[in-house]
């Protein structure tokens, strides 16, 4: 208990902070945070070039409006909701103007050379979600909230949350098990090759 | 363990807490619950297995940004926000191919702030770094300063050209350009100097100056004073000063972020990494005396509590923000 409690003394001490106007508390914020909101807006949408410029927005946009925050103990729901506010904002006006979203710079998927194939074969399935599916996932595993939170962050109601979860497990099971399938067929046909030409 | 267990399908079982907890091993006292459990359902394993695969392609969705791209959207949202800040809070770019590319875009900009500033009432500039940050400054002569993580610096942009005076509380490096007199200010001390490069510790207790190059006085009272030559570095012991050869430029080394430890107490060991990676360190007393040689490297927090404790044979726990070192048990 200990532990939660110095981690919301922290987060309030740097929100209140930024409220008075300290820039180091800003940076400070978003040092903590930067990571977590990156990986949880590249859920949302493949295109990282947005995931940079809402980022960007919400942080110049809490250092304009810090007269104006309210205060709070827990700094990364708050982040989680605006950020996701913004990404949805930008993917809605991008869609509308196509020329636009073609000249995007989109950062590269990083090079599979230093992944084993494994892993590749992990994330391959997971491409295959949709990105409500990976959201709520993200949601789940990486920052810990339970369906009821994820429902009220998102604004979808509790039952299509715990809906879209056990879907996106159960979709991952069958891509997942069709991927070692089709790793054996693959193998079993170059065995049988092999006979072929020993014969 | 609840037996319910036995009747969760494989997509319950990714979804359950405490088998999630297990499989990402956060909890030891579960790892002896949940192996014992499979030895009593062997039948169970198939089941398990596959469960965990689940969890492993989910754990493969976490796509933090580069340090580069951190830094990159970090100035933005910094010069974004200067117009209205009296404190220059900026980071240090960690790759040179970006940092060249941005110098021409920031070095007029801070040119332009400091004018700004001093047109103001206020002609103090202020820099700090937080936890985590390394961060090069120019001075408004040429000279460069690098401030390590927790640190903090001001002058008076007004009076520079005639009165080179700097205040510093934590770690500094500084490069200084030949001209009028250099002094920097510390609360235990002075250090005076010509054109020269030396790096200081102020930081509680704790005042160590390391001259590179050049000639540096160091004071700490009227008549307690000391000139260091080159690779000759100064510390204070109930508050007198005494001389010291250095070894080799691992002092410095934290500018490129490695941190180097000579016979140094446990726990200035790990209040550097306190300060490096925001946690929490809790150090039983018995081992705060120890002394630590060797060094960590920045960026990741396991690797750099490893290369501390593995050596010394202690133990260690990472909890969130909270890291508790311990003595293995017998």
């Amino acid at each position: 208990m200990i532990l939660t409690l110095h981690s919301l003394i922290n987060d309030q001490e740097y929100w209140d902070s930024l409220r008075q106007g300290d820039k180091t508390a800003l940076a400070y914020i978003y040092r903590q945070h930067v990571d977590a909101l990156y990986s949880y807006g590249a859920q949302l949408t493949r295109d990282h070039g947005i995931v940079e410029d809402a980022i960007q927005d919400l942080f110049i946009e809490l250092w304009q409006k810090r007269d104006s925050l309210g205060p709070t103990t827990n700094i990364r729901p708050y982040l989680i909701v605006s950020i996701r506010r913004k990404i949805i904002r930008l993917l809605g006006s991008r869609s509308n103007q196509e020329l636009n979203l073609a000249s995007h710079k989109t950062e590269q998927e990083e090079p599979a050379h230093d992944q084993s194939t494994e892993t590749a074969r992990l994330k391959a399935a997971l491409q295959q979600l949709s990105e409500q599916q990976r959201e709520v996932l993200y949601l789940k595993y990486f920052e810990g909230y339970d369906y009821k939170e994820i429902a009220e962050y998102t604004g979808f109601n509790h039952q299509s949350i715990r809906n879209t979860a056990s879907r996106a497990i159960n979709s991952l099971r069958k891509i997942l098990g069709l991927m070692f399938l089709s790793y054996l067929i693959n193998l079993l046909s170059t065995l049988d090759i092999h006979k072929v030409l020993l014969h | 363990m609840k037996k319910s267990y036995l009747d969760y399908t494989v997509e319950d079982l990714a979804q359950a807490d405490d088998f999630i907890r297990w499989v990402r091993g956060a909890d030891e006292k579960l790892d002896v619950v949940w192996q014992e459990w499979i030895l009593e359902h062997p039948d169970q394993q198939g089941k398990i297995n596959k469960a965990k695969e689940i969890l492993a392609a989910i754990e493969t969705m976490s796509s933090p940004p580069s340090n580069a791209l951190k830094d990159a959207i970090w100035e933005k949202i910094d010069r974004a926000t200067l117009s209205d800040t009296q404190v220059i809070e900026m980071t240090k770019p960690r790759h040179l191919t970006w940092r060249k590319i941005a110098a021409s875009i920031i070095l007029p900009l801070s040119l332009g702030l400091v004018i700004y500033l001093s047109t103001k009432s206020s002609s103090n500039t202020a820099i700090a770094t937080t936890v985590g940050e390394i961060m090069e400054h120019q001075l408004p002569d040429g000279s460069t300063v690098h401030l390590n993580s927790v640190s903090q610096l001001s002058y008076n942009t007004k009076t520079w050209e005639t009165n080179r005076d700097i205040s510093l509380e934590g770690e500094a490096f500084f490069d200084v350009e030949k001209g009028s007199k250099f002094t920097v200010n510390t609360p235990m001390g002075q250090i005076e100097v010509l054109g020269t490069s030396f790096n200081i510790i102020a930081r509680d207790s704790d005042f160590k100056v390391a001259c590179y190059t050049g000639r540096v006085r160091v004071s700490v009272s009227e008549d307690d004073i000391v000139d260091l030559e080159p690779y000759q570095g100064s510390f204070t012991q109930n508050e007198k000063l005494y001389l010291k050869p250095l070894k080799n430029d691992h002092d410095l080394a934290y500018i490129q972020d490695i941190h180097h430890f000579d016979n140094d107490p446990l726990s200035d060991v790990f209040a550097e990494l306190e300060r490096q990676y925001d946690v929490k360190i809790m150090l039983p007393d018995e081992l705060k005396n120890r002394s630590y040689s060797g060094f960590f490297i920045g960026q990741n927090l396991n690797e750099a509590i490893h290369s501390i404790c593995w050596p010394m044979r202690l133990e260690w726990e990472i909890d969130g923000k909270n890291v508790l070192i311990n003595s293995p048990s017998e």
